[in-house]
């Protein structure tokens, strides 16, 4: 018999046992981005004025400017990564990156697979219909019509009949529309595109962030908001639960948050992008 | 007066010389002719798309604006594909010599590889195996692990080609090495894998065209490549038709550039096969 036959395939299984028992040692997350001096953000840079491609090309926005001034506070330095949304919100980064300060929602759901900061601001879910639109007038006229929203959002949550939306602090909402289709898209921004190709043509409205619609406004797109905000969503950093010391890293935070609250950093950075306070809670 | 008297002054007058350059010259000419007709089939569609595409009403200004910043991704696009192209000839490689094998073990690897990554998604390959490594321990990052995805999914397509490749060394030559104890692997490098090359090497060409294009998918684990930088400056000032369009004129132009080195590759390896076959005959 020939034993030089079956050395590769036996070498290639030992090989996969090993890099399967063994996994990588870590002194908790907040040890990490300290012994690296580094923070690595995850960002969705699909929103302005929270995070985009400025004319450079480079990221900038709320978010941005956000997790730089957490980043100094830890004293590292941040670097920034764009994954999908969708790799960003089903956790298990695999320490690729440390946190997401990308404007997520707190919700009970997510609560699974990532912790939470406490808030560092607030945004309206507003819904919103075409500029020529004299049907939809208020949040019932709603019922039997489509609307489009972005995959993997609170939105896609709140329409969906067998979902309840529940927020980080177990708040209900109250659901003020009935019997509206949801029409799913990669991206609040596709819809809200959709639907600027004219009343009905693909969606009759979308429920998206109030301040995408006031962006898409300022920008050329012929969209208006209807009623009043749904809800408003408390947003946060998030860090991935399944890493050793997500909670500790996430505690940090909170109080670099609490910080920035208190001595007028965060309303400051909120003038800047927004032009009004996002950081207080509304109602 | 008889048809064979005529035949014969026109032999004497233009000679057999003149009358294969009479030959030579038209079918020159017509060539010419051809290649005249296909440029202007060209011009005619583009004019016809630049009439259709104004109807689109895009804003030529903001595309001017940002073309430069889309354009930066052609790098990354290109040198992703070039990565993966090579990874995919290796797989591709091995995959066939265990598609040839006779041994059960290596002949069963490479027909099981083939089948799943042949019978799923690239897409679904790509997240698998971006999410799936650190489960095991390797923690790679996003270009890596788009390298791999792609890699593998097209070494699994290309194994068939290198097949045809390896399998169109005629019987008489293997038996030729074996008789002149030739082992396994030096009748590989020096027989059968320097000729079964030639034959690979265009199919391997059309292969690394498509892959530029697929490559667009790993925008998704956030790398930075022509479809990535397109779809971001769209989305976020509501214009994504301009940003993809812009895209996709740089993925054309980036294709023809490469067809180009191929159909001139293709050719020196064919006037090789030609030259070679007219020395035997």
């Amino acid at each position: 018999m020939n034993r030089k036959r079956y050395f590769i395939p036996l070498f290639l299984s030992a090989l996969i046992f090993l890099l399967w028992t063994v996994s990588p040692a870590s002194a908790g997350a907040l040890g990490d981005i300290k012994s690296k001096g580094q923070l690595v953000v995850s960002s969705d840079a699909n929103y302005s004025p929270q995070s985009f491609l400025n004319d450079k090309g480079q990221l900038d926005g709320f978010d941005i400017d956000v997790s730089k001034e957490v980043a100094k506070r830890l004293g590292v330095k941040v670097k920034f990564v764009t994954p999908d949304w969708d790799l960003i919100v089903a956790g298990k980064w695999a320490a690729r990156w440390d946190l997401s300060i990308g404007s997520m929602t707190i919700t009970r759901a997510r609560a699974k697979v990532v912790d939470f900061s406490t808030p560092y601001y607030y945004t309206p879910a507003q819904f919103g219909v075409h500029k020529k639109n004299t049907t939809i007038k208020k949040l019932d006229d709603f019922t039997g019509k489509t609307v489009g929203l972005g995959s993997g959002t609170t939105y896609e949550t709140y329409l969906d009949p067998n979902q309840t939306l529940s927020m980080g602090g177990g708040e209900k909402i109250a659901y003020q529309v009935k019997n509206v289709k949801a029409r799913t898209y990669s991206t609040d921004m596709e819809a809200v595109q959709d639907l600027a190709l004219g009343d009905g043509v693909r969606v009759d409205g979308v429920l998206t962030s109030g301040f995408v619609i006031q962006e898409a406004s300022k920008k050329g797109i012929p969209i208006k908001s209807v009623g009043a905000p749904v809800y408003y969503e408390p947003l946060a950093a998030a860090s991935d639960k399944a890493r050793p010391g997500s909670a500790d890293l996430v505690k940090k935070v909170s109080e670099i948050f609490q910080a920035m609250h208190k001595d007028g950093t965060l309303t400051k950075l909120s003038m800047k992008w927004f032009g009004f306070e996002v950081t207080k809670k509304a109602k | 007066m008889t048809p064979t008297d005529d035949a014969q002054t026109t032999a004497k007058d233009l000679g057999v010389t003149e009358i294969k350059l009479k030959h030579i010259e038209e079918a020159k000419k017509a060539k010419k002719r051809f290649v005249l007709w296909v440029a202007l089939v060209w011009v005619g569609i583009i004019a016809v798309l630049l009439i259709v595409f104004n109807e689109f009403n895009l804003d030529f200004k903001f595309m001017l604006k940002y073309l430069p910043f889309i354009m930066k991704g052609v790098g990354t696009t290109v040198y992703i594909s070039i990565l993966s192209i090579i990874s995919a000839c290796i797989l591709a490689l091995f995959g066939a010599l265990g598609r040839l094998s006779k041994n059960p073990i290596f002949y069963g690897v490479a027909t099981f590889y083939i089948s799943v990554i042949r019978g799923t998604p690239l897409i679904v390959q790509i997240f698998v195996i971006y999410l799936g490594l650190p489960q095991m321990g390797i923690v790679i990052s996003a270009v890596p692990a788009g390298i791999i995805a792609l890699g593998v999914n097209y070494g699994a397509y290309m194994t068939e080609i290198f097949r045809a490749g390896i399998q169109s060394i005629g019987r008489g030559q293997i038996e030729a090495a074996h008789s002149l104890g030739m082992t396994y692997t030096q009748l590989m490098k020096r027989v059968v894998l320097p000729q079964a090359l030639r034959l690979v090497i265009p199919p391997t060409g059309n292969e690394f065209i498509a892959m530029l294009k697929d490559s667009a998918l790993v925008n998704f684990l956030g790398v930075w490549e022509l479809f990535f930088r397109a779809v971001k400056i769209g989305r976020q000032n509501f214009k994504s038709m301009e940003t993809l369009i812009i895209a996709g004129l740089f993925y054309w132009m980036v294709t023809i550039f490469f067809q180009y080195f191929q159909s001139r590759l293709e050719t020196r390896l064919s006037k090789g096969t030609r030259s070679v076959s007219g020395m035997t005959h």
